[in-house]
């Protein structure tokens, strides 16, 4: 996986989006560089996960636009955008659950078994080399994410802290520039977080990328995000470091309410 | 000459939509609240036609055979030993059982009855219609409720395909079933023409026109039906029961409502539509065999499709139109009766690929 | 527990014997597998045997077939087919036709791959109309939302009133464009065929004698198998927009427009179907299909592409945000699917010797469905399990006694209603009868969805 680039910059530029009536997202910007650890938070339904899902392709935005080094990626379908190097992880889990552990990774190197059809009828000496190489790789991602020891289990038996622990390391085999993280944290206990904090920032260390992170842990979002962006019914409310956005009125409002309703 | 041929056409199209809308019905509402393709509900609408059939002429209704009542009552009793091995009590494992126990000892002097009624009848009279109209949608209705209960209830948690191969299951069962020597036979039997009085003949014959008195009927009473069902549906608490079951399954439960009675309910008041177009339709196509269930059913279900599944009013509307389209392609086209029952078919495509949730369905969006 | 800033990543390169391994392994038991099929051939089609029995163990054959290839798309790619007899009838027909008008008892085979390369010739010319058309409305959505739905209402209208008219005169537009777009397509087919046929006799002559019926059939299996499959690649696009049941009832649905357009041409028989058709199957041929099938359905589910199906069947979405391109493993599970079902109907018209568009209805549809769910979805061992038990047990049933007979297909379905109840992952369900070597993959797990959307 090479590191991305200097240059590899994700800009979300004025980007909105509405369903039917519904104002989801309105005026929402944001730039992420490679190797940057940005999070993204506010009261639920705010609209944290319509912006993953604008920038991932799920559907696109109503108005502005979207870019990636450079180049428009807004409406384009998210098979073509994870090809472009942006991966992402779900908030309520997505594995792929009768598959094992190992075929959950490995399933992501198989866009190359695109082509192929003769080799795979005729099971040809490239075909062989191909799966080796694919099963060599997937175990070096669970490797290093711990996961590798659970290699031959079928997916939804793992616990719940290592399917979502899963569900990173598939994300990772796509070999990303930008990983977006949906709410990693969620159901996990002290301890477990704190190590998925260390695995964020050594991903980000390891690999380079620019993350982007949603999460309701305030002290997780505090201590490993280098700028935090907060939603509040889909306009953004603050953009800054953690200590100015821990002090900013109009957050505590948005969280807490005033003393005066 | 040409205007008239077509308000002609208009009239049978409608007249055979509405059959199709009341199996339609069925379909959709059963859908909407558990998601589920009925395939037996055809076989139903079959089961209907040949109720009447029996009552109308008096036969003796089959008596199955010896060794199916020994396998009810085994079944009855190994449920009922199997309920007390996992330790439920008495009064729990009776109430469940007692509905089931209960249609099989009545059924028995049920049908007897209806078999001595049915022979001192007299067509055509008033009393005659009545009491065949009752008695198919008594057993139709049964029907309904014990399919639900014995076949699709215990599957209600698991992966869909399971219910949906059940559903052809007990599709199967009937056709082959009625197939039989001893309950039908394969061959097909006329329905007596003089059933309502005053059935047979034109209502209005002028300008070129000729409406059945047939075709009046079905239009008029497939049109009250709807008008009632619509009435339940949105004005009694039990209507308002039903939504609320087929937007959110377990959100329903959890307000109180008994989902249970209410699946129940869905499907015995669909069966029993079903079973008077089964009537309607032996009365305008007086021919009734065992797998005359096959067609119609299908294309009552894509009529619901068409329309939008789970939306009674699409359900009908759909109903309609297909009938209307069917009957212009067999009189404008050349060639056009072969292609009658392909064209259900198309408009089925036509709209998947277009507007796969119906005319008047909502786009149900997976969240991400 | 996380290996924290580790950097012993396994090496990248594949195994030291480069792969033909693999290759050898996989490949050489396969002839040696076929060669036993002639010594059970000649007991099968013995006297001693007996042609009943034959019968039985011919329509196994079909059927596994027809299961396992049914499997690729309900089963691992997840798919709900319903409508696998009218791929068979493609391939029935479309094989069924050549070898009555242009084999000439199997001695052309030349002529015969002309026959197929003239209908992929027009078939393709057919085909990008269609598809320029499509393009078209297309565009007109760039201009207005609204605008490809209402100019196909507005065309069919058209059409419709045109058509009606039609009965009366023939000068009519769009009857005359339909007419004459058939007719020229035809005419393009019988000219392109009649100017390559005598060189093709020709060439075919000049083969050796003892390739050319062997040749011959296969160019007519592979055909037939073709054929379906482009039938396949066109029920499998809009397939793409549809889940569970509505999958269920297009299937259904374009297998009955299939039958019935067989049903109402006259060169295909009509009604009464297509026959005499000269018979060249038999159990050497049959069951060399049957383990071919067998094992590349098998090479396909249980290889990086049979992951990858398997992953968009788990998950759509999921899918896609890891970059497979879903359109197309959706497709390809049917289009592999169909070709087989197309190469299980050539081999049975040629063995039949006449065919009816009635055999390949919903019956037909539905009995292969209950064989791969009966037998597992995800398991190939299964299908194949549940073809030969459920081909043979109405069979066994029949000469129990003869009041059975009455009860056999009561029974049958009694059996389905009473197997989902109390075993609904079926026989196998996601298990084989032969190491997969790709893990404990394969069967969708029962998740506990119920009527509630997920």
């Amino acid at each position: 996986m090479t590191p991305a680039a200097a240059d590899d910059v994700l800009r979300i530029e004025s980007v909105g989006r509405t369903f039917g009536g519904l104002v989801a997202v309105s005026n929402f910007s944001l730039t992420l560089q490679a190797g940057q650890l940005v999070g993204l938070i506010g009261p639920n339904g705010a609209g944290k996960t319509t912006c993953f899902n604008l920038i991932t392709g799920v559907y696109p935005p109503t108005s502005g636009r979207i870019l990636l080094g450079g180049q428009r990626i807004d409406g384009r379908p998210p098979a073509q955008i994870n090809r472009a190097g942006i991966a992402r992880t779900f908030q309520n889990i997505r594995l792929f659950q009768s598959l094992t552990v190992l075929d959950n990774v490995a399933v992501a190197y198989d866009r190359s078994a695109e082509r192929g059809l003769l080799g795979t009828l005729l099971r040809t000496p490239r075909f062989a080399r191909l799966r080796a190489s694919t099963e060599s790789r997937a175990t070096a991602i669970l490797t290093t994410l711990g996961l590798a020891d659970q290699a031959h289990l079928v997916s939804n038996s793992l616990p719940y802290g290592g399917q979502r622990r899963l569900e990173i390391a598939r994300a990772l085999a796509t070999s990303p520039k930008f990983l977006l993280l949906d709410e990693p944290a969620a159901g996990m206990n002290p301890n477990e977080k704190v190590e998925l904090m260390d695995l964020i920032r050594f991903i980000r260390d390891r690999f380079g990328l620019g993350v982007l992170l949603i999460e309701h842990d305030m002290k997780l979002v505090m201590s490993v995000c280098e700028q935090i962006t907060v939603l509040d019914h889909g306009e953004t409310i603050a953009v800054g470091k953690p200590q100015e956005i821990q002090c900013d009125p109009k957050v505590i409002e948005a969280y807490l309410g005033t003393t005066d309703n | 000459m040409r205007l008239t041929e077509f308000i002609q056409q208009l009239i049978n199209g409608l007249s055979v939509g509405s059959i199709y809308a009341l199996i339609a019905v069925g379909y959709t509402m059963v859908y909407g609240v558990l998601q589920l393709i009925n395939f037996a509900h055809g076989d139903v609408f079959m089961v209907g036609a040949m109720v009447s059939l029996y009552a109308a002429t008096g036969q003796v209704p089959p008596m199955l055979p010896w060794w199916i009542h020994g396998v009810i009552l085994a079944g009855l009793a190994t449920a009922f030993i199997v309920g007390l091995a996992r330790g439920q009590s008495w009064k729990l494992i009776m109430g469940r059982l007692l509905p089931l126990a209960a249609i099989y000892l009545l059924s028995i002097p049920a049908l007897l009855l209806g078999a001595a009624i049915s022979k001192h009848l007299s067509l055509p009279s008033w009393t005659a219609t009545i009491f065949v109209l009752f008695a198919s949608v008594t057993v139709c209705g049964v029907l309904g409720y014990l399919i639900e209960r014995l076949a699709y209830r215990p599957l209600r948690n698991k992966p869909r395909i399971n219910s949906l191969i059940t559903a052809i299951g007990i599709s199967l069962l009937l056709e082959y079933g009625g197939q039989n020597a001893a309950v039908f036979g394969a061959t097909p039997q006329a329905f007596p023409a003089q059933l309502v009085p005053g059935i047979s003949g034109t209502l209005i014959s002028s300008h070129g026109i000729v409406i059945d008195k047939v075709d009046a009927l079905v239009l008029v009473l497939t049109l009250s039906i709807m008008l009632a069902l619509t009435y339940v549906v949105l004005k009694t608490r039990t209507g308002l029961a039903l939504r609320a079951v087929s937007y959110r399954f377990d959100t329903a439960a959890l307000m109180g409502i008994n989902i249970d009675r209410i699946i129940s309910f869905t499907f015995v008041l669909g069966s029993c539509l079903a079973s008077v177009a089964g009537l309607l339709y032996a009365e305008k196509y007086p021919s009734v065999d065992p797998l005359m269930g096959l067609l119609p059913g299908i294309k009552a279900f894509i009529a619901a499709v068409f329309g939008g599944i789970g939306n009674i009013a699409g359900a009908v509307i759909g109903s309609l139109v297909l009938g209307l389209v069917e009957v212009m392609v067999v009189g404008y086209l050349p060639g056009g009766s072969q292609y009658r029952d392909g064209v259900a078919f198309v408009i089925l495509i036509a709209i998947l690929l277009v507007k796969p949730s119906g005319l008047l369905g909502k786009n149900v969006v997976e969240k991400v | 527990m996380l290996s924290r800033r580790s950097d012993n990543l396994a090496p990248l390169d594949g195994p030291s014997n480069s792969g033909w391994r693999t290759t050898l392994l996989s490949n050489v038991p396969l002839p040696l597998v076929l060669l036993l099929l002639f010594p059970l051939g000649w007991v099968v089609q013995g006297d001693a045997f007996g042609p009943y029995n034959e019968r039985i163990v011919m329509l196994v054959g079909f059927n596994i077939i027809l299961a396992v290839s049914l499997q690729l798309i309900n089963g691992f790619s997840g798919q709900f087919s319903l409508g696998h007899a009218g791929f068979m009838a493609v391939g029935a027909y479309l094989a069924a036709y050549p070898a009555r008008e242009y084999a000439h008892h199997f001695d052309d085979p030349l002529a015969t791959l002309l026959f197929f390369v003239c209908l992929g010739i027009v078939i393709g010319i057919g085909g990008g109309v269609i598809y320029g058309l499509f393009a078209l409305l297309r565009l007109s959505r760039s201009i207005h939302r609204s605008l490809p739905a209402a100019l196909l209402v507005l065309l069919l209208v058209w059409i419709l009133s045109d058509f009606a008219q039609a009965g009366r005169s023939d000068q009519t537009p769009a009857y005359c464009i339909w007419t004459r777009g058939l007719g020229l397509l035809a005419q393009a087919f019988s000219s392109l065929l009649a100017s390559g046929s005598p060189a093709a006799g020709r060439a075919s002559a000049a083969l050796p004698q003892f390739i050319r019926q062997p040749l011959c059939f296969l160019v007519l299996l592979i055909g037939g198998g073709c054929c379906a499959a482009v039938v396949g690649f066109i029920v499998g696009l809009p397939a793409l927009r549809l889940r569970g049941d509505y999958l269920a009832i297009a299937t259904l649905g374009l297998s009955e427009i299939i039958r019935i357009a067989i049903q109402n041409s006259q060169p295909l028989g009509g009604a009464l179907g297509l026959t005499p058709i000269p018979k060249y199957t038999d159990f050497v041929w049959l069951y060399g299909a049957v383990i071919v099938a067998i094992v590349l359905i098998w090479r396909v589910a249980y290889s990086p592409k049979g992951r990858a199906i398997m992953a968009v069947r788990e998950d759509e979405i999921a899918a896609a945000a890891i970059g497979l391109n879903t359109t197309q493993y959706k497709v390809t599970a049917f289009v592999i699917g169909a070709f087989f079902a197309g190469v299980a109907g050539a081999l049975f018209s040629l063995h039949e010797r006449s065919i009816t568009p009635g055999y390949f209805g919903i019956q037909k549809s539905i009995e292969i469905v209950v064989m791969v769910t009966l037998g597992g979805l995800g398991s190939i061992s299964g299908a194949v399990l549940a073809a030969i038990v459920l081909t043979v047990l109405p069979e066994v049933l029949r000469n129990i006694s003869p009041d059975v007979v009455e009860y056999r297909m009561i029974i049958y379905s009694l059996l389905l209603i009473v197997m989902m109840l109390v075993r609904p992952r079926g026989l196998l369900g996601g298990w084989e009868l032969w190491p997969k070597r790709l893990g404990r993959t394969g069967a969708p797990v029962p998740t506990e969805e119920g009527p509630v959307p997920a």
